[in-house]
């Protein structure tokens, strides 16, 4: 990783804020996560690696009023076009990685 | 939990996204209660928070707004990084707040013992400072002296010994004293007697005060309204004026502003009112006090001129003197002028002089009493301190843990000393505050419970004395609370190794025990000096007086020549009253005496046996008292040979008959070998009483009767020699005594007014009961032993909460090492063996210590025992066995909880 370096937590988050489309929250990222890779990460570190990357500026976020279930605020996040200008360049550099081994990997991948 | 999550989250996030991370947890926890059912939900949760605590205490490190590297700075605890001082210290004071709130048993045990401690040492120290070193509210107090003449012949005789330095001045030797003294700017005279106020009100027996015209202006002090005494308005024949008293004038005058000029009646004869003293006037008597033993508050209802109206003789050596020095001069120097003046051709031997500072002179017999209870307080302050210091180093050796994690988590050795200091600078500052609000309460509870002491009205709580109690509370905390708790610390922030804490109680519990065994013994020091005292009195009162004052009272009637035309009239009056008396419904008997025991008298009268050569034993010398019959019937003096007096023939030689007492007969007739009724004795020494024919001076012994102690309990009886009432020539005034099957405080009112109706003019006083006089004489001894016994008493309290709370501390840090024992197979009886020797291996130093402290101590209090030797074995054994006792139920007490410890629990909690 380069850069400001991105923990594999904090690329599952960024990827999750995008597919779930301005409903991210802690809950609903740990879900996504958990549906897309069957394992469920913590759900404080999600809370945590939300706001980070917010300071990161790679995220971006709207306080939504009585949204929780308690009728308290809720924040809500997205990725910034910072944020998916990384994650493209990541994808981007992990595709290089990837290119021409899928035949070593058999029938794994 | 939750409250430390929010807290850490919110220091890096906000409130706002702190609360919503628990939020969310709940949602998250909602959603698998669903889907995988509650145990799984509830294990998640737990999970997730345990996590969430993790990442909010990292989230402090790397949530640092400056992100400067930790080791180039030096250690700094992390939460305090970027602030003040001033911050430091509200933090610091918010955070020992709430360690107070969450341990409160401890937190009312420190500064509960702290407050009283400093409460009670304040208290006597304001009795000190008030009685024995403020100086009187007189102006320039420093150049006032006291004036007494000293016969010192005196001071090698039985009878006279007492009042040998304090001889009063008469009215003609102050006149030329004055008159020719260039020492002392100003010198005046004053004595105190009482009159009866009537007219306004019902009549009322007053404190009244004589003043020579010079006091008030030498000793600053100028009438509220109207005018002082003027150069002329003293001695016989002065002018009938009075000055009231403030006190007077507000209570009884209703403060009228127009009361100068009016008139009052005292002692039935009129005197012009010239003027209201200030409020708090205090001039004392202490010739008054060598023969009452009340004490003289030294306040005074009215005064007026010194001998307006010759009553007394201007000859006797009734006044007491002051003075104040000229500029320049000194005491010494003072002493040789009067030397030159008054002494004439007496030898030094025979008259001498004495000066002191008049506070000295009122307190000088207080002084040893009350350093012996400032002396008692102060060690109660040290046992408070040494408890407070056994809790907070107990306090200390459980936080261990606790300093530990901090110093790994990069607190600095000062920030720990601050905090340490914080937290004992405010168990100090709540110690010093209870201990000031007890000052006032203890000085007031004195004031009224105590026993009377001289100057006792001035005694307050001042400003410095408060200052001391926060200096004290704040330097005990300092040194008994911080000091032990940071050096305990100082191995925990060296090595900061959490693992080894439990294993290893070194030195914190060494010091700890060592204060309790200090704390027992001071306490045992106090308790056997309690003990001591406490046995001196049993043994006074057991003491037999030599008379039944219970269910007596009295009354005081002065008969002055100048009320009376003869000798005659005075008889009559005297016994017109003792009819009167004992007419009174519920008199059983009278009698009367010219001086009561308890104070007695000090006079005495050579006396020569007839027939008998002085190298015989012929010269006696004996107290001598006037008595009726009825004295002796009322107070239950018994008779052990011969009769009383027939009363009834005045007159003639019936009259000169003489009871003597036991000792005297045992004496110089070796009764009950021989009798000496029937044997005549002459009055004076041999050679003149021999050769003297006038058989005036011969008085026939009558009978013997039983010895009075009467100056004191613990005097020996002296020879003592009875008179008939008849021979009432010689005093000025008599007690009536009278004998009630009920009660004898309800007597006194009604003795009053049947010696009214005989003649309302007679100034009346001491009018008490016979046990009244007789536990006055031993007030001081009484106060001395409740004081020393509730120092004692508090000092054994505050032990037994110091070796309580030390065994019990020990038995819960000490209770993971047991359990490993246990599981190792130790004997359980074993341990509880080590942990109960422990606890007695301290006590038993302890009190083996304060043994050796209290027979060392109690040699220097000889003077204050009587009848038990400074080592008496009683006391130190029962003191001894309370100690014992506590310790080995405190003992037994840790050996049951240990007992009861189960091994495995014990490893599985810990």
């Amino acid at each position: 990783m380069k850069r400001t370096g991105l923990g594999d937590l904090e690329h599952q988050v960024l990827l999750a804020t995008l597919r779930l489309r301005g409903e991210a929250y802690s809950v609903s990222v740990v879900r996504e996560i958990e549906k897309r890779t069957g394992r469920s990460p913590a759900q404080s570190a999600v809370f945590i690696a939300l706001r980070r990357l917010e300071e990161k500026g790679l995220l971006t976020s709207r306080l939504a009023d009585a949204a929780g279930e308690s009728g308290r605020p809720r924040r809500y996040f997205d990725p910034t076009p910072a944020g998916l200008e990384r994650l493209s360049e990541m994808r981007r550099s992990l595709l290089r990685l990837w290119d021409g081994i899928t035949a070593e990997l058999g029938g794994v991948g | 939990m939750n409250r430390m999550i929010r807290w850490l989250l919110g220091r890096r996030f906000g409130q706002a996204d702190a609360r919503m991370f628990l939020d969310e947890l709940d949602e998250g926890h909602r959603s698998r209660l669903e889907a995988d059912g509650r145990q799984a939900a509830d294990r998640w949760l737990r999970k997730e928070r345990r996590r969430a605590l993790l990442l909010g205490v990292v989230g402090l490190f790397r949530g640092r707004p400056r992100r400067a590297p930790l080791r180039k700075e030096g250690l700094r605890h992390p939460s305090y990084s970027g602030r003040s001082n001033v911050e430091y210290l509200v933090h610091d004071l918010r955070f020992g707040l709430r360690t107070l709130r969450k341990r409160p048993l401890f937190a009312a045990l420190v500064i509960g013992t702290l407050g009283l401690g400093i409460g009670a040492s304040t208290t006597v120290f304001s009795l000190v400072n008030g009685i024995l070193l403020q100086n009187m509210s007189y102006a320039r107090p420093g150049e006032l002296v006291t004036i007494w003449q000293t016969y010192p012949e005196w001071s090698d005789d039985a009878l006279l010994s007492e009042a040998w330095d304090k001889i009063g001045f008469s009215w003609p030797q102050f006149l030329d004293f004055r008159g020719r003294t260039r020492a002392f700017r100003d010198v005046a005279v004053h004595r105190n007697r009482t009159m009866t106020l009537t007219g306004a009100g019902t009549p009322t027996t007053l404190d009244m005060g004589e003043a020579s015209a010079g006091l008030f202006p030498m000793l600053g002090i100028s009438p509220y309204l109207g005018r002082a005494f003027l150069p002329g308005e003293e001695g016989p024949g002065a002018p009938h004026l009075v000055l009231l008293s403030h006190a007077l004038w507000s209570t009884r005058f209703g403060s009228d502003p127009d009361i100068v000029g009016r008139s009052v009646t005292l002692d039935g004869e009129s005197f012009e009112i010239i003027g209201v003293l200030p409020p708090e006037v205090r001039v004392h008597s202490t010739l008054f006090n060598l023969f009452g033993s009340s004490i003289d508050a030294g306040e005074r209802a009215v005064w007026v001129p010194v001998f307006f109206d010759r009553r007394g003789s201007p000859g006797g050596h009734v006044l007491e003197a002051m003075g104040r020095l000229a500029p320049g001069v000194s005491r010494a120097q003072a002493l040789s002028e009067l030397d030159v003046i008054l002494r004439g051709d007496r030898s030094p031997a025979e008259l001498a002089f004495r000066l002191t500072s008049p506070r000295d002179e009122v307190v000088a017999r207080y002084r040893a009493p009350l350093l012996l209870f400032l002396a008692a307080a102060a060690l109660l302050l040290v046992i408070a301190c040494a408890n407070v210091a056994t809790l907070l180093l107990g306090e200390a050796i459980d936080r261990r843990g606790e300093i530990a994690t901090r110093v790994a988590l990069g607190a600095g050795r000062l920030r720990i000393a601050q905090q340490l200091l914080v937290e004992s600078l405010m168990l100090g500052v709540l110690g010093s505050l209870v201990g000031m609000a007890l000052t006032p309460l203890g000085v007031r509870g004195f004031v009224s419970l105590g026993p009377a002491l001289p100057r006792l009205a001035e005694v307050g709580v001042d400003w410095n004395v408060l200052l001391a109690a926060v200096a004290i509370g704040v330097a005990g905390a300092v040194l008994f609370g911080f000091a032990p708790a940071f050096l305990q610390h100082r191995d925990s922030i060296r090595s900061s190794s959490m693992g080894e804490r439990r294993w290893h109680l070194g030195r914190g519990a060494r010091l700890q025990a060592t204060l309790v065994s200090a704390e027992l013994a001071l306490t045992m020091l106090l308790l056997v000096t309690a003990g001591l005292l406490g046995k001196s009195l049993m043994n006074l009162s057991l003491v037999d007086p030599g008379f039944r004052g219970d269910r007596v009272a009295t009354v005081r009637a002065e008969i002055p020549r100048s009320h009376f035309p003869d000798h005659a009239a005075q008889m009559r009056f005297c016994r017109a009253a003792l009819q009167s008396v004992e007419s009174v419904l519920g008199v059983v008997r009278a009698g009367a005496i010219d001086g009561l025991p308890f104070p007695g008298r000090i006079s005495g009268t050579t006396y020569t046996i007839e027939g008998r050569a002085p190298e015989d034993g012929g010269e006696i010398i004996a107290r001598r008292h006037l008595a009726s019959s009825g004295y002796f019937e009322t107070m239950g003096i018994p008779l052990l040979a011969g009769r009383l007096y027939s009363e009834g023939d005045p007159g003639g030689d019936a009259d000169r008959t003489v009871l003597i007492n036991e000792t005297m007969a045992r004496r110089y007739w070796h009764w009950p070998q021989k009798s000496p009724v029937g044997a005549t004795i002459l009055e004076g020494p041999p050679p003149i009483a021999i050769a003297s024919t006038v058989s005036a001076n011969r008085y026939w012994i009558i009978g013997v009767v039983g010895d009075v102690r009467e100056r004191h309990l613990l005097e020996d009886p002296l020879p003592m020699v009875y008179r008939p009432l008849s021979d009432i020539s010689v005093f000025g005034d008599f007690s009536i005594v009278a004998r009630t099957p009920g009660a004898a405080e309800a007597l006194v009112p009604l003795m009053r007014e049947a010696i009214r109706a005989v003649d309302p003019g007679i100034p009346l006083s001491q009018e008490t009961t016979i046990a009244a006089l007789q536990a006055s004489s031993t007030a001081a001894e009484r106060f001395r032993v409740v004081l020393v016994a509730a120092f004692g008493s508090l000092a054994t309290l505050l032990a037994l909460v110091g070796v309580f709370g030390v065994t019990a501390r020990t038995v819960s840090q000490r209770t993971r090492e047991m359990g490993i024992r246990m599981a190792l197979g130790a004997q359980s009886r074993r341990l509880i063996q080590m942990v109960a020797m422990g606890t007695l291996r301290a006590g038993g130093i302890g009190i083996g210590i304060g043994l050796l402290g209290a027979l060392a101590v109690n040699r220097l209090l000889v003077a204050f025992f009587y009848g038990t030797a400074p080592w008496d074995a009683w006391v130190y054994s029962s003191a001894f066995l309370l100690l014992g006792l506590l310790c080995a139920v405190a003992a037994v007490v840790a050996a049951a909880r240990l007992a009861r410890l189960e091994p495995m629990r014990v490893l599985n909690e810990q």
